[in-house]
């Protein structure tokens, strides 16, 4: 992958300075996955000398405001990726490997030290960390565990939270869990209702983050998100909504004191002043980078590019009821029409990666995939679409949102499609939506007279093909806006979702995965390579194939 | 005077009421609502009727209306739903942000803009008045996001004049020249259009006023030329260009979200357009009725600078 040498050449520092760096005591969990990626890597990037440097503020240009800093109040990547520095959930997935090196981010021990899950799949018992505390200074317990998942489920809590219940509902499965136990002081205990494989992954997820109860008594909900309370590696200093989010180092962090003293967030919306702050030196590293700067800033010596992969999925939904696509004929020729080395490479400047089937990077779905993906044979194509009765094509309706959270560069993308679509005789005629009405209109389920709407989407879990491909989450039911119904995709799904054992399961999946991506019920497009950019003062940063990113063990030089 | 303004001040509330019913209409005809937004294109119908009960959307539109309305006549312009900050605050700091770049953009304007327009009126046809025309015309065309990032290629980049963006530097010590600094190319590019507008209508005006009976007994009086065209004509020809800066500030009070996006000036423009985008409705009634408050008072000052420039308008 022409990403790996960004990446590793980021780590700046040499076999024998990674031994030190372990002998410096930092963590063995950090030193080895750099060890081996180096290891990989062949020779070892020549650098001087350096050891890592405790202090500085690090000031990091967002594309949005992370808003309001408390978990499950916002699914914004901003917001989330805040909260992955803030707060500790109960499981963690590892930041510290870098997506040249993982698919999937492992799973590890967060708050919990350990945890066991009963051959039923019902009770999950979780063995606490003893003596963390949050940064008000009381202790993380059972107790501190259960009021966070009480008042996200309970309406009667005196701190219950719409919002908090409706997102880890809808990302978490927070309605699956039938109650939560404080069994002693450092074990909790969560029953569920029915087998949920993905809960444990699910919780890695920081909308689950802990606060505090103690300061949530003390402030009440509104006020203490104005100063929330965590137990993450940074500690909440102040927040200037729109301006900057300002953390400090937490000395007291259980994994271990991060070197930065400050971290300064700032929302600079605008991708070209993004770049231009970043090249200004007023901000040490930025996110969601335009694809037209891609190579400005990689060609610019005082800057590295990493490429972080995230789980995430950028396709067209076609309708499996409209005259045009109703025929599975016709959708092969839409995927073989499409030219994704050219979009990838020429409208995406090589920020995206094909898709070949419906599992995104980042999903135990993704790796040893049993599907070969569509290659771009506009020939065949036609053939196809004549044998399904349309020799001269035809003329269709499709919706895309003008801008939004994972939807890349929607406009050029599509255009670019459309194009592609057209030299085999398909006619695209695009309503180009604002994304809070993309949405309102997506979620009734495509309608007749459209065939088509793209959208992206982001899972590490490979339950999700189950959100996607099950016909029992037709609108307004679920998210299966493309009507796709096959039977046998149905009861593979169903067998999976029951299945504990994980090798069993995801080889369910990937069956199920093989006939959906025979029916082609989308046009399975991209991977968004989510480029992060950052200055050569900033030491050790790992790109992981995540949205969010650790920033314990980053230095400035 | 003062019976003339509480009259503007009493009528302007009727106003203000049906700029609050026409945003909540438009809110609600708008597809998409905070929980199916907030929630994002993931979220199961589920969960997003389970919000859209927690927060009242499933009253009857009236309802809704007469709750706002209720909170607000008792001072309480409500949380904002995705921030989770009361609505004043939030509107306050950001309108005094936008206050700032406004006042500052157009103090550039009237400075530029009045000097131009005045020697350009002096000196018709001359060589610097066509340049200053053109230069005005080049000025008006231009759009601000255009002219923002190249002010910043050449002056921030290049020059490393000026910062980037924001509104104080987040690395240094703050204070009045910091803000200072970061103020400038906002300034100008928000300021580009006013000025043109400015030049051209004081050129114009000027122009009109130059020629009258008064102003050839003024020379013929044996004033000098300067106190001939500052004391009697401009004055006079002041009364449009007041008019049109008066419009223009209230105009982009609201409306420098472009400027404000890129140079990452948190105003009141950049709140409104993400509030809409989030569908925030107490965010974006708080924003909308304060631009429209200050709208009305701008107003009214303006009516108020008529009678100063010109002692033959007087209200009563």
């Amino acid at each position: 992958m022409a990403d790996g040498s960004d990446a590793r050449t980021s780590n700046g520092l040499s076999r024998r300075e990674l031994l030190r760096y372990g002998v410096l005591g930092t963590g063995a969990a950090l030193t080895a996955p750099l060890w081996s990626s180096l290891a990989l890597a062949g020779p070892a990037p020549v650098a001087p000398a350096v050891q890592p440097k405790k202090g500085g503020t690090m000031v990091i240009a967002w594309e949005a405001d992370p808003g309001v800093l408390v978990p499950g109040l916002s699914t914004g990547g901003a917001t989330v990726r805040a909260l992955v520095l803030m707060y500790d959930s109960l499981v963690h997935e590892d930041y510290t490997k870098p997506a040249t090196q993982v698919d999937t981010p492992p799973l590890i021990p967060g708050l919990a030290e350990r945890w066991n899950i009963s051959s039923d799949g019902l009770t999950y018992t979780f063995n606490l960390r003893r003596g963390v505390k949050f940064h008000d200074g009381t202790e993380v317990d059972a107790e501190a565990i259960k009021f966070n998942f009480d008042r996200a489920m309970d309406e009667r809590h005196p701190h219950f939270d719409a919002t908090l219940r409706s997102i880890n509902t809808s990302l978490v499965g927070y309605h699956v869990i039938r109650e939560t136990r404080v069994v002693d002081k450092y074990t909790f205990q969560m029953i569920l209702r029915e087998p949920f494989p993905s809960m444990l992954r699910n919780l890695a997820t920081r909308t689950t983050g802990i606060v505090s109860p103690a300061a949530m008594r003390r402030m009440g909900n509104d006020r203490f998100a104005l100063n929330p309370v965590g137990s993450g590696p940074f500690k909440f200093v102040e927040q200037e909504r729109g301006v900057k989010a300002v953390l400090e180092r937490n000395p007291d962090y259980w994994g271990g004191a991060p070197l930065l003293d400050r971290v300064v967030i700032r929302p600079v919306i605008e991708a070209s002043s993004r770049v231009a702050a970043l090249l200004a030196g007023e901000v040490d590293l930025m996110v969601v980078i335009p694809p037209d700067s891609v190579y400005q800033l990689r060609f610019n010596r005082g800057i590295t590019v990493a490429f972080a992969g995230p789980p995430h999925i950028w396709f067209w939904m076609l309708n499996n009821r409209a005259t045009q696509t109703r025929d599975k004929r016709v959708r092969q020729a839409m995927n073989l029409a499409v030219n994704r080395e050219g979009l990838a490479k020429d409208i995406m400047r090589n920020t995206a990666t094909i898709a070949k089937g419906p599992f995104p990077p980042g999903n135990p779905g993704y790796e040893r995939s049993n599907v070969a993906g569509y290659t771009y044979d506009p020939a065949r194509a036609r053939r196809l679409l004549a044998e399904a009765g349309f020799p001269n094509g035809f003329e269709m309706r499709a919706f895309y949102p003008a801008s939004g959270t994972g939807m890349m560069v929607p406009t050029p993308m599509n255009e670019y499609i459309q194009a592609n679509l057209r030299d085999v005789g398909i006619r695209v005629n695009f309503e180009v939506m604002e994304f809070g009405a993309f949405i309102a209109r997506a979620r009734l389920g495509l309608d007749d007279q459209t065939a088509a709407l793209q959208t992206s989407w982001s899972s590490s879990d490979p339950f999700w093909l189950e959100t996607m491909f099950h016909s029992d989450l037709h609108p307004p039911r679920g998210n299966v806006r493309t009507w796709y119904k096959n039977p046998e995709v149905d009861r593979l799904l169903d067998q999976a979702r029951r299945e504990l054992n994980d090798q069993r399961r995801l080889q369910l999946y990937r069956q199920a995965e093989k006939i959906i991506f025979d029916d082609a019920p989308w046009i399975f497009v991209v991977h968004d390579r989510s480029p992060i950019a950052y200055r050569a003062k900033v030491q050790n940063f790992v790109a992981p194939p995540s949205w969010s990113f650790d920033l314990k063990n980053v230095w400035l030089r | 005077m003062g019976r003339y303004v509480a009259n503007r001040i009493a009528l302007a509330l009727p106003v203000l009421l049906g700029i609050s019913i026409i945003v909540f209409l438009m809110l609600k005809l708008v597809p998409g609502d905070p929980a199916t937004v907030l929630l994002g294109p993931q979220a199961e119908p589920r969960d997003i009727e389970m919000l859209r009960r927690a927060w009242g959307l499933d009253q009857p539109i009236y309802r809704q209306y007469f709750t706002w309305l209720g909170h607000v006549l008792r001072g309480d312009l409500g949380l904002s739903l995705e921030q989770r900050i009361p609505v004043a605050t939030l509107v306050l700091t950001r309108f005094k942000n936008t206050a700032i770049l406004t006042f500052a953009s157009v103090l550039i304007s009237c400075a530029i803009g009045l000097t131009a327009g005045v020697i350009s009126a002096t000196r018709p046809y001359s060589v610097f008045d066509r340049l200053t025309m053109v230069l005005a015309l080049f000025g008006n065309s231009m759009p601000a996001f255009w002219l923002g990032l190249v002010l910043i290629l050449t002056f921030s980049l290049g020059l490393g004049w000026f910062p980037v963006s924001g509104m104080q530097s987040v690395r240094g010590e703050g204070g009045f020249l910091d803000l200072l600094r970061h103020l400038i190319l906002p300034a100008i590019t928000l300021g580009g259009a006013t000025t043109a507008i400015v030049a051209r209508l004081t050129r114009s005006s000027m122009l009109e006023v130059i020629r009258q009976d008064y102003v050839r007994t003024a020379r013929a009086k044996g004033l000098y030329e300067r106190r001939v065209v500052v004391g009697h004509a401009l004055r006079n020809a002041l009364l449009p260009v007041v008019t049109v800066v008066g419009l223009q500030v209230g105009f982009l009070l609201g409306g420098a979200v472009l400027t404000e996006t890129v140079f990452s000036w948190p105003g009141v423009g950049l709140q409104v357009f993400r509030a809409i985008s989030t569908r925030d409705v107490p965010l974006i009634q708080g924003s909308v009725l304060l631009i429209a408050v200050s709208f009305v008072f701008i107003n009214l000052l303006v009516d108020v600078l008529y009678a100063y420039f010109d002692p033959r308008i007087r209200y009563s």
